[in-house]
């Protein structure tokens, strides 16, 4: 009975990358109709195994099998032919098509036996959406679309085919929260219909909501697959790290003192409208808002990273004319929200990474550079009380090293600065393992706390910043809409105020 | 198994330069006086001017851009600087420093329109590669400008001998590569290349002012193709209207042979050197073993795509500069 419902089972999987044993003897079974969920900390082995079983890697040892047949993949088509199907980041979209042609790219229809059928793509698409009831323009080209949208195209392309096996790897990841719920209603209505659902994430409430079973990933090897009600998230947690969490959240000692930054009347040539706000030192103020609501646009124009219409900047009661240059020469920093386009330089090694923020200490006359210098800067960085990275060599590629790690880097370029007035942290943890999450709060806490740091912590996950902020202003439509004091800190309102 | 990774891994880095051994084995027990000190440096000589252009390419590609009027702009600087010679009566070093100061003037233009106004560079710079080639016509009225007039020291930096046996380009070439290896691998501007190249949004949240530099990468890509022009027109003794335009291919072939060396996809400096003088080796080795003239352009053309499919091949991310076609 129990085997008749086993979709995909797994036995022995083993995958080696130089260096790294990636997937180490993982046993795994999926049964049709369940999503059941896969959690770990980056580099547990998560993205490997779900490329194995959509055949884009080819495993070193251990088998697959399907519908008790044992396959093996060649090719990702082939996974696809067997009704495997993977959501795929939204950067998977043609911009220039529309939704509709994207869905059916490359299963487009043919009418007199040339020319693509345009009205049925249409149609076919429409019907899609009206089955899962996503609702996204599907006649404007992808460009135009925010990235909830394009990712909904992804899903809708998933169901294109009915598939036996869906895989999402954090597919909420930028998805506002309604659009998660009406996502998570569709895969509940799919898995009624019997399709197995994978279900690869960081959020443990999206977990417990939404899984049937939950199964544990770490350093590549499997922990343990549990039925949902059988285990606590808080037992997940300590599975995945292999060590006790007490707390989610640093102890907070309030530390707020004089005004720093005062912003008065901040609007762009887009869409920010009228921002005002205050920032005091050693305060941690969150921005809260939906993507899209102005919180990346309002840091950026603040620190000269956009055009702005009108507004002024006071730093401690002096004007500062918003340009990055400006910005960093009274030690104001920023950790961008993209890790990849806007953080990391992915031809440099680890040191390089590291030591970019810091290059006038050890460049001497004429612009040369010290490089013993350079090599000890980084090390102090990188080996830092406050967060330490973990690594085998500075030599090594940046791209070598875990999301954590690399936000690591990211982050350490400034933390390590003699002087830090200001710390601008756009969506630092996103992406980013239970373990390293914590070290980050800590780490926000203690600059604020113990050097008086001003900090600016921008996220969509609201327990983070009620977790560990002092003030949090919320955003909406491009402007600020909401500010709660840290004993007014309320979920359900701060959340009303962003929708 | 961990051995066979590590010597595909030193292949892939050292491939370049032991394909350049190769040949020049091969043409050694084919023609034995091929490696005599006096073809060594020959080899050299030829390879200088290509590898001092292709120096400069590679600065601006490495920035993220691209350069494809440097050609050109050293044809225009060499006509320029021997018309100033044989027509306006300048002095050698005068007429240098203008041709130099005009090629510069080439290089603000280029990087003001890509840069500032955010023009594709390769289209931008093929405008200027087809309006310099049409000026170097202009000045020497479309055929080869001589005059008896020039003064005795024009061979000096294109023909001279140091110390009766090393070409003086061989010399120049020497001071490019070691001027060049610091400034792209030692000092903070060149950090600042190759971070802007690499991801030009980080550099700007790290405080990079990422225009600044790529203008300044024009202007060093400018002075380079200035340079070797003056370097042509000394070298041939006379300014004629396409002179320049010959060491397009080569240039852009010894980057990207550079590509594949020690990185994987990146252009640079020590690699755009090694594939200049492969190049050469190929050229003169043609000539000695008498190979048919058509077959230097082949071979040259099948150079450039191999070079640029390793590049594909081993590429992480984008090659700087190259997704702009």
């Amino acid at each position: 009975m129990i085997d008749n419902d086993v979709i995909l089972e797994v036995k022995g999987l083993t995958k080696e990358f130089p260096g790294v044993l990636a997937l180490d003897n993982v046993d795994y079974d999926l049964k049709k109709g369940e999503i059941h969920a896969i959690c770990g900390e980056n580099g547990a082995g998560k993205s490997t195994f779900c490329n194995i079983i959509t055949g884009i890697y080819h495993q070193d040892a251990g088998d697959i099998f399907l519908e008790g047949r044992k396959v093996a993949f060649n090719h990702p088509s082939e996974a696809l032919k067997l009704g495997i199907r993977m959501v795929y980041q939204e950067r998977n979209l043609i911009p220039y098509l529309t939704g509709a042609q994207n869905i059916l790219l490359g299963e487009e229809p043919i009418k007199s036996k040339v020319f693509v059928d345009e009205k049925k793509i249409m149609s076919i698409a429409k019907n899609i959406q009206k089955k899962y009831q996503l609702n996204t323009p599907l006649d404007v080209p992808v460009s135009y679309l925010s990235s909830a949208q394009r990712q909904s195209i992804e899903i809708l392309r998933a169901f294109l085919y009915q598939p036996k096996i869906l895989l999402l790897d954090e597919p909420t990841s930028s998805l506002t929260e309604s659009e998660a719920n009406s996502l998570f209603s569709v895969l509940k209505r799919i898995k009624e219909e019997g399709v197995a659902v994978v279900l690869i994430t960081h959020k443990m409430e999206e977990v417990f909501q939404n899984a049937d079973r939950i199964t544990i990933f770490r350093n590549g090897q499997k922990i343990i697959t549990r039925e949902k009600n059988e285990i606590t998230e808080n037992e997940c947690i300590k599975y995945m790290v292999n060590r006790n969490i007490n707390e989610l959240y640093p102890k907070i000692t309030p530390n707020a003192k004089d005004i720093l930054l005062e912003i008065t009347d901040l609007s762009d040539k887009v869409f920010l409208k009228n921002i005002n706000f205050s920032l005091r030192k050693g305060e941690v103020l969150g921005f809260y808002g939906l993507i899209g609501s102005g919180r990346t646009e309002t840091v950026e124009a603040l620190y000269g990273l956009r055009e702005i219409k009108t507004g002024t900047i006071h730093l401690e009661n002096k004007q500062l004319i918003p340009e990055v240059h400006r910005m960093m020469d009274h030690h104001i920093y920023i950790v961008p929200d993209d890790r990849k386009e806007k953080g990391l330089f992915n031809s440099f090694d680890i040191k390089g990474n590291l030591s970019v923020s810091f290059i006038d200490q050890f460049t001497r006359i004429f612009g040369l550079i010290n490089k013993r210098k350079e090599k000890k800067i980084a090390r102090k960085a990188a080996e830092s009380d406050v967060l330490r990275i973990k690594y085998v060599s500075l030599d090594q590629q940046i791209d070598q090293l875990s999301g954590g790690n690399q936000q690591k880097v990211i982050i350490s370029r400034w933390i390590n600065q003699e002087k830090i007035t200001a710390l601008i942290l756009d969506e630092p943890t996103i992406g980013i393992d239970v373990g390293t999450k914590y070290e980050i709060y800590k780490m926000i806490r203690q600059l604020a706390e113990e050097r008086d740091v001003a900090i600016i912590f921008i996220s969509s996950e609201l327990p983070e910043l009620t977790g560990v902020c002092d003030r949090i202003y919320v955003f909406k439509e491009g402007s600020i809409n909401g500010e709660f004091m840290r004993d007014e800190f309320d979920s359900e309102k701060i959340l009303e105020y962003a929708l | 198994m961990t051995l066979n990774k590590n010597y595909t891994v030193i292949l892939r880095r050292y491939g370049v330069l032991f394909a350049l051994a190769v040949v020049f084995l091969i043409f050694s027990i084919m023609e034995p006086s091929f490696y005599s000190l006096r073809n060594v440096l020959s080899i050299i000589r030829q390879a200088s001017i290509t590898g001092i252009l292709a120096i400069g390419l590679t600065t601006v590609v490495i920035a993220g851009e691209f350069d494809m009027s440097f050609a050109s702009l050293a044809g225009f600087s060499g006509v320029l600087s021997v018309i100033l010679m044989g027509k306006l009566m300048f002095g050698a070093m005068a007429a240098w420093g203008v041709a130099l100061a005009a090629a510069l003037g080439i290089g603000v233009i280029n990087g003001l329109i890509v840069v500032f106004l955010g023009v594709p560079a390769v289209i931008e710079t093929i405008g200027m590669m087809t309006l310099l080639a049409g000026v170097s016509k202009w000045l020497t009225d479309g055929s080869t400008y001589y005059s008896a007039s020039f003064p005795a020291i024009l061979p000096a930096l294109g023909r001279a001998m140091v110390f009766d046996v090393i070409p003086s380009p061989v010399i120049i070439f020497v001071i490019f590569i070691v001027v060049f290896i610091i400034l792209l691998e030692h000092t903070k501007i060149g950090r600042y290349f190759h971070a802007a190249g690499g991801n030009p949004e980080a550099s700007k949240h790290v405080g990079i002012k990422v225009k600044k530099v790529k203008f300044i990468s024009f202007l060093i890509s400018a002075f380079t193709a200035g340079f070797g022009g003056i370097m042509l027109g000394s070298l041939l003794g006379s300014g004629t209207p396409g002179m320049g335009e010959g060491y397009m291919i080569p240039g852009i072939s010894a980057m990207f042979i550079g590509a594949v060396f020690l990185t994987d996809g990146v252009p640079n400096i020590w690699g755009t050197i090694i594939g200049a003088l492969l190049l050469s080796v190929l050229s003169n080795g043609f000539v000695m073993i008498n190979l048919p003239f058509y077959m230097k352009d082949i071979v040259y053309g099948a150079v450039l795509i191999g070079a640029v499919s390793m590049v594909a091949i081993f590429k992480k991310g984008k090659i700087p500069g190259v997704d702009l076609f």
